[in-house]
């Protein structure tokens, strides 16, 4: 079976090797191209190294050439299937690897604390009433900082994917599409944010490739 | 019926009335301090609750793990998806149906234990239970 | 300055800017320490503990779902001010009950969270 990694624009193969060792190898024939390696069987549970060795071959990739990572765990019975895909989602591939050329991925993460927050509620309102009114306020003063967390931040991107969890407010994800050249822009602006603003962790990561928007179901 | 006994009648009943008023304005009083006395105490122990959640909470916070939480939730969730002829995907479906089957099972044990009505109607908390 | 992707700090971290602290994982501490073992936990000693956690976390999203739709109704006015006040109660004694439950358990709000492999999290 092959195990693939990632589909890219060029044939070029990275250096390291893949998982169990293995070598990575390109296969297609005239674009897109598609990175696997070769095993006999493979554990179905990965493990910590596993993931990160799938990381740094994409990474490694993605240093010379347009990626679109693959989702871990991906694999197919042998070399023509995978052609197959290619041929057949050629038009999906190539729209897609346009989208992300010249671009990473930043991840910012934020923890919401409105606890802290003293929130008025109604005078002589039952506790009933005031627990649920409270809750409201926190909802709607989580949901403001959400915001003013992710638009300054969707400005420097090319694209944004932002979730605040409907369930629980409190909690912040967000994926941006960031231009090589403004990842140093973007990364002084979170560290800004995080001064700016009270009653909220924030952190950044990256540059990862483009995971978020790779898919052409997503976009 | 003459006169007088109608007008000590309604005496009578207009004084029962205003008792009764007093008497209920009184309740209601004691039983909204009790309710704001409930709530002050609850709020407390709900706060010191989550005092213990947040301080208590002794995992080692690095940079590592934070860019291992952004790994994994990239790896699994994001990327592109080929339907291959083996997906990692099997494992984890059948793990959550062995979960499911599990509860299913041991239903009635749960509503036991838990207090709780998991009827087709929706579920709900049994009056035992708060 | 162009980023490079190579990291030089050393493959494992990836971390731009900010401070990782206690408050923010939330939820997803589980993740952590489960994402590579897997959630359900099948085993004898654990299973009464499993069943909780399972059940303690489909009542935690009933909660949640039902709180949502409780705090929209109050902001579209279809509900009368007893009727709020009930609710809240109701809500107040189910968060207190969970509270119990999950400390009966030795569960955390983060044990709470169904990871659904590639459908990401419950919650």
């Amino acid at each position: 079976m092959l195990y693939v990694y990632a589909i890219t624009d060029s044939p070029s193969a990275p250096r390291r090797s893949g998982l169990q060792g293995a070598s990575v190898r390109v296969v297609g024939e005239r674009g897109p191209f598609a990175l696997m390696s070769e095993h006999r069987d493979l554990p179905p549970q990965p493990s910590e190294e596993d993931l990160w060795t799938h990381e740094a071959v994409v990474e490694d990739l993605m240093e010379s050439s347009t990626v679109l990572p693959m989702r871990f765990g991906t694999r197919v019975a042998d070399e023509a299937g995978l052609l197959a895909v290619l041929d057949e989602r050629r038009d999906e591939f190539e729209t897609a690897i346009e989208r992300v050329r010249g671009a990473v991925e930043l991840g910012v993460r934020a923890q919401i604390r409105t606890v802290e927050h003293a929130v008025t509620v109604a005078a002589g309102a039952g506790p009933g009433s005031a627990y649920l009114l409270e809750r409201a306020a926190r909802r709607r003063l989580a949901d403001d900082t959400a915001a003013r967390i992710h638009q300054p931040l969707a400005r420097l991107a090319r694209r944004s994917a932002a979730r605040t969890n409907g369930l629980e407010p409190g909690v912040f994800k967000g994926a941006y599409l960031v231009d090589r050249d403004r990842v140093e822009a973007f990364r002084t602006r979170v560290s800004e944010l995080t001064g700016e603003i009270d009653g909220a962790s924030i952190v950044c990561t990256g540059p990862w490739p483009p995971y978020s928007f790779s898919s052409g179901e997503r976009q | 019926m003459n006169h007088e006994s109608v007008e000590r009648r309604k005496q009578h009943a207009a004084a029962a009335r205003e008792a009764a008023m007093e008497r209920a304005g009184r309740q209601q009083e004691s039983a909204a301090i009790r309710r704001a006395q409930d709530h002050a105490a609850w709020r407390a122990r709900r706060d010191a609750s989550l005092e213990r959640q947040h301080a208590g909470v002794s995992r080692a916070l690095r940079d590592r793990d934070v860019s291992l939480l952004d790994l994994i939730d990239r790896l699994l969730d994001g990327g592109v998806v080929i339907h291959g002829d083996i997906t990692l995907a099997v494992a984890d479906v059948d793990l959550l149906y062995v979960g499911l089957r599990a509860m299913i099972a041991s239903v009635e044990t749960i509503e036991r234990e838990l207090g709780v009505s998991l009827s087709a109607r929706g579920p709900s908390l049994k009056a035992s239970a708060l | 300055m162009t980023a490079s992707v190579h990291d030089k700090r050393g493959s494992r971290s990836k971390l731009l800017a900010g401070h990782p602290d206690l408050d923010l994982f939330g939820d997803e501490l589980s993740r952590l320490d489960g994402a590579l073992r897997r959630r359900v936990n099948a085993d004898r000693d654990n299973l009464e503990k499993g069943l909780a956690q399972l059940v303690l976390t489909l009542i935690e999203l009933l909660r949640q779902l039902m709180e949502r739709q409780a705090l929209r109704r109050i902001d579209g006015g279809s509900l009368t001010p007893d009727e709020v006040e009930r609710l809240g109660e109701t809500f107040m004694l189910l968060e207190e009950r969970m509270d119990e439950l999950k400390e009966a358990f030795g569960l955390e709000d983060e044990d709470l969270n169904l990871d659904l492999g590639p459908l990401g999290q419950l919650m």
